[in-house]
């Protein structure tokens, strides 16, 4: 039960280091959608903007290490967070 | 608990900076690390927390040996020189720490009325009190402080200390800091590094041998 109730302040504190591209990489996934690239450019393009963003932010990261949150889940959460925003954004384009 | 750090070896640009270092941290005790500018005594918590990368170290926990970051594997903070706090509330902040404001603002009143603010709100040096109270105050099995009490004024160390006493019956304490006489007066254990080695120091005539105080 500890196991996952600390698996669970994790995912919620990653989600606070993610919240704060969340605006940034819509707007992203909006302008590519908008010049009409297919999802897999649109993803791979999404991928190269957060490893730079995340760079950017390496020195941040020693609060989430803090927490026993490494730098490869905390990326690896910021990846699979974007990929559904991406993949989320694509379907209601395609729908409007 | 006890954490011991071990075979340090460490180099920037060919310059060897740490070797042969040894350092132990355990429950019930504060350890102290004292040593001059540019010896070796950020990086040696650095390397000890996982945050920084050496040639070679060992970690033992309870005399077991792991080649593991520390942080991944137990619940330990790190204290560093420069902020590390996100631009919370101080509400959200000690809401995620798990740390009562009630208890924080009757040691530190002049904070009453300060829980909605957001970090960046406070001047540095309360920003630092938010700081070092945190990482004290967590359920933490190892607490490693960067110079913790520079930038604070007395009456706030002296706070500190005395909280620092009262914590070390839980949990490992191990600091660095140049107000060695602060250092000196609540450490169980006192390191001092020099010429890249790690040897135990207790009094000021150590200090004097080693360089690092005048002689009397």
């Amino acid at each position: 039960m500890t196991i996952i109730h600390n698996f669970l302040f994790r995912l919620r504190l990653s989600f606070h280091f993610y919240r704060k591209l969340v605006i940034s990489s819509a707007c992203l996934s909006l302008i590519l959608f908008f010049f009409g690239n297919v999802i897999e450019v649109i993803l791979l393009i999404k991928l190269i903007f957060l490893h730079k963003r995340f760079f950017e932010a390496r020195d941040s990261l020693l609060f989430y290490k803090n927490f026993g949150i490494s730098p490869l889940f905390l990326f690896s959460y910021c990846v699979f967070a974007d990929f559904i925003l991406s993949v989320v954004i694509f379907k209601l384009s395609i729908l409007i | 608990m006890i954490f011991e750090l071990d075979n340090v070896e460490l180099s920037f640009n060919g310059k060897q900076i740490l070797y042969g270092v040894y350092i132990k941290a355990e429950t019930g005790k504060i350890t102290g690390l004292l040593g001059s500018n540019g010896c070796g005594k950020t990086s040696l918590l650095k390397i000890f927390f996982g945050n920084l990368s050496c040639n070679n170290k060992l970690v033992r926990i309870n005399h077991k040996g792991t080649l593991k970051k520390l942080y991944t594997i137990e619940n330990v903070k790190f204290l560093p020189q420069t902020d590390f706090l996100p631009n919370k509330s101080l509400k959200k902040l000690f809401s995620i720490y798990r740390i009562s404001w009630d208890e924080f603002s009757v040691s530190f009143p002049s904070f009453g009325n300060y829980q909605n603010l957001k970090l960046n709100e406070l001047s540095g040096g309360e920003q630092r009190v938010v700081a070092i109270w945190l990482t004290i105050k967590s359920n933490a099995k190892l607490v490693l402080l960067d110079e913790p009490f520079t930038h604070l004024t007395p009456l706030y160390t002296a706070i500190i200390k005395a909280e620092l006493l009262r914590e070390k019956k839980n949990k490992a304490i191990l600091l660095t800091d140049h107000l060695y006489r602060d250092i000196m007066e609540i450490t169980d254990d006192l390191y001092f590094i020099k010429d890249g080695c790690s040897r135990t120091v207790s009094t000021d005539s150590d200090l004097a041998d080693l360089g690092y105080i005048k002689s009397f």
